[in-house]
């Protein structure tokens, strides 16, 4: 597999504070990669960092094997990454059709847009329902899985989701993480920032612990789970699996099972 | 009929009833579509920037750099009526610009009070510039350029219809979805691949220019121009008023908007002048009313309207409850 996304010893902050310290991580194409950690970490800040939203003091990104530090985020949704912003973040005063048509604003989803938005609606059939509808009135899963069918629309070859799960219910949340497997199937690398530990190791190949600005844990989803720090960390101690206790049912771990196939 | 389609018609009737009335010889009405037509075309470069979630309390600023440029072009470089318009044009599409770049990414009420400043500036230094300006004693345009009044009429309806065409014709390009994403929120308009500083360039120097001509083909009218009238804050409120009445972030609103300010302004001004102070008061009442009632505006207010009239009938409910086989 090779190296599509890389953060290298990335120190970045907002005004005197220092949120990340020396962060690394990358990603490889045809991967689903996980960023878990609790508030305040610096989840969100590497998101915007990896789309340029916010400079880095130190440290490079680099996208493709060249550094991309010097291209601005308008720029970097047209070289393949897109966001799918935290607390969705969807226009809420234009359609659902109207959104998805800006998501493929850049020059290189332009001339692949009519079928992109066909794929879209098949894989979000909820959507098609409601292409007229104002976006700011639907639900808070039907925005998510707009934002993330916008972020699509660029073509991305690597997607970045910024807390898919933020404030949803967990019936909703296994629709959005469905749609999420579904897309990684399909080829899209993909790398989601969770506070929702349990649910986002269920799905991912990989996985990343962030705590305090730098990455005290890496591995595969299984070994993630199984660690101590994790289970210390993040899982308090359950009677049931965590899959379940948290979900309520195997939906998720079925998907799960399905990618590692 | 539909709403707009309806107001389609309205418009080209508008266009060319406004077109039209400079021939008639009616003085009166004449100077007062001149009015309503530079109170439209301000109105109209307000809310174009509106659209792009840009709140200007600037545009004097934008209107005073257009007079000034027209008057001085005329004055020190003998530069005639048409010409100099157009330099009053481009003034204002250059500091459009350069208020652009300046301000960055400020956003709400922090780009408003950086244009709020930037028209402050503009008047002091407008004072401070005797030599160039005439100072606060003013500058009285030179009359042998003056084409006469008809013609300035001509020019400002010309120019009011063009700007109308100039919002259509943005509302029907794919920019439009730009302008209203960065409207929503810049960041995530930028996660789609939208540069913003690119579209609040353009939109800057569109709506500065359009302003800026407004503002120089007053002062044809007028022939005299100091920098308290140039850079009044009056403008600047009629600006933003106008569209605020008609419809924000709509294509006739600004329009429909104008007209109403102006109707009211001049109705009260005529049938309650005598009276010290009353058409102002009742002009303040009824546009707080209008914010109370027609929240969205007039057009607004029409859209309201019209779905409540043409809302499908389907029969008396005892019908629906009680079918006859």
């Amino acid at each position: 597999m090779s190296e599509l996304l890389a953060l290298s010893n990335i120190h970045a902050g907002y005004g005197d504070s220092t949120v990340l310290q020396d962060l690394s991580i990358t990603v490889n194409t045809g991967e689903l990669v996980c960023l878990i950690g609790a508030n305040g970490a610096g989840k969100s800040t590497t998101t915007r960092v990896l789309t340029g939203l916010l400079k880095p003091w130190q440290g490079e990104v680099r996208f493709e094997g060249s550094s991309i530090d010097n291209i601005e985020a308008h720029d970097r949704v047209n070289l393949g990454i897109s966001l799918a912003p935290e607390g969705r973040r969807v226009f809420p005063s234009l359609s659902v059709n109207e959104n998805l048509l800006l998501g493929s604003y850049a020059p290189r989803a332009r001339s692949m847009r009519n079928s992109t938005l066909s794929e879209m609606y098949d894989l979000f059939p909820k959507l098609s329902l409601r292409r007229n509808q104002q976006a700011g009135s639907m639900s808070g899963g039907e925005q998510q899985m707009l934002a993330i069918a916008r972020a699509l629309m660029a073509r991305p070859k690597l997607l970045v989701l910024d807390e898919p799960s933020l404030g949803l219910a967990p019936k909703i949340i296994i629709d959005v993480y469905q749609a999420i497997v579904q897309t990684a199937k399909q080829g899209v690398s993909i790398l989601f920032v969770e506070q929702n530990v349990h649910a986002a190791l269920s799905i991912a190949h990989r996985g990343y612990v962030l705590a305090n600005g730098h990455i005290t844990l890496a591995g595969s989803a299984a070994e993630l789970r199984e660690s101590k720090t994790v289970q210390e960390s993040f899982l308090a101690p359950r009677r049931k699996r965590p899959e379940e206790a948290l979900l309520g049912n195997k939906q998720i771990t079925q998907a799960h099972n399905e990618v590692l196939k | 009929m539909r709403l707009d389609s309806l107001l389609r018609y309205a418009g080209f009737i508008l266009a060319f009833a406004v077109l039209a009335i400079p021939f008639l010889g009616l003085p009166g009405l004449a100077d007062i579509v001149f009015r309503t037509c530079t109170l439209a075309i301000i109105a109209i470069s307000w809310n174009m920037m509106a659209g792009a979630g840009l709140i200007s309390l600037g545009h004097s600023g934008f209107w005073g750099i257009g007079a000034y440029t027209a008057a001085l072009c005329a004055n020190h470089l003998g530069i005639a009526f048409l010409p100099s318009l157009f330099c009053g044009l481009i003034s204002g599409a250059l500091i459009g610009v350069g208020l652009a770049l300046v301000t960055g990414r400020l956003r709400g009420i922090y780009f408003a009070i950086a244009t709020l400043a930037m028209s402050e500036g503009f008047r002091i230094i407008a004072i401070m510039l005797p030599d160039l300006t005439g100072g606060a004693q003013g500058e009285y345009l030179k009359s042998t350029l003056f084409p006469g009044t008809q013609f300035v009429y001509i020019v400002a309806s010309c120019g009011a219809v063009c700007a109308a065409a100039v919002s259509w014709l943005v509302s029907r390009s794919r920019y439009h979805y730009a302008f209203r994403a960065m409207r929503a929120n810049e960041q995530a308009a930028q996660m789609v691949g939208i540069n913003p500083m690119r579209y609040r360039l353009t939109i800057m120097a569109l709506s500065g220019a359009l302003a800026s001509f407004a503002g120089a083909i007053n002062v044809w009218n007028g022939g005299y121009l100091d920098p308290n009238v140039a850079f009044n804050l009056h403008t600047t409120l009629m600006a933003q008023i106008a569209p605020i009445l008609g419809g924000i972030y709509t294509i006739a609103g600004p329009i429909l908007g104008a007209l109403a300010a102006m109707g009211l302004g001049e109705g009260t001004r005529l049938w309650l002048g005598q009276i010290e102070g009353v058409s102002l008061l009742i002009f303040g009442v009824t546009l707080v009313a209008c914010v109370l009632y027609l929240p969205k505006g007039i057009y607004g207010g029409l859209e309201r309207y019209y779905a409540s009239r043409m809302r499908p009938v389907y029969g008396n409910r005892a019908d629906l409850k009680d079918p006859k086989p």
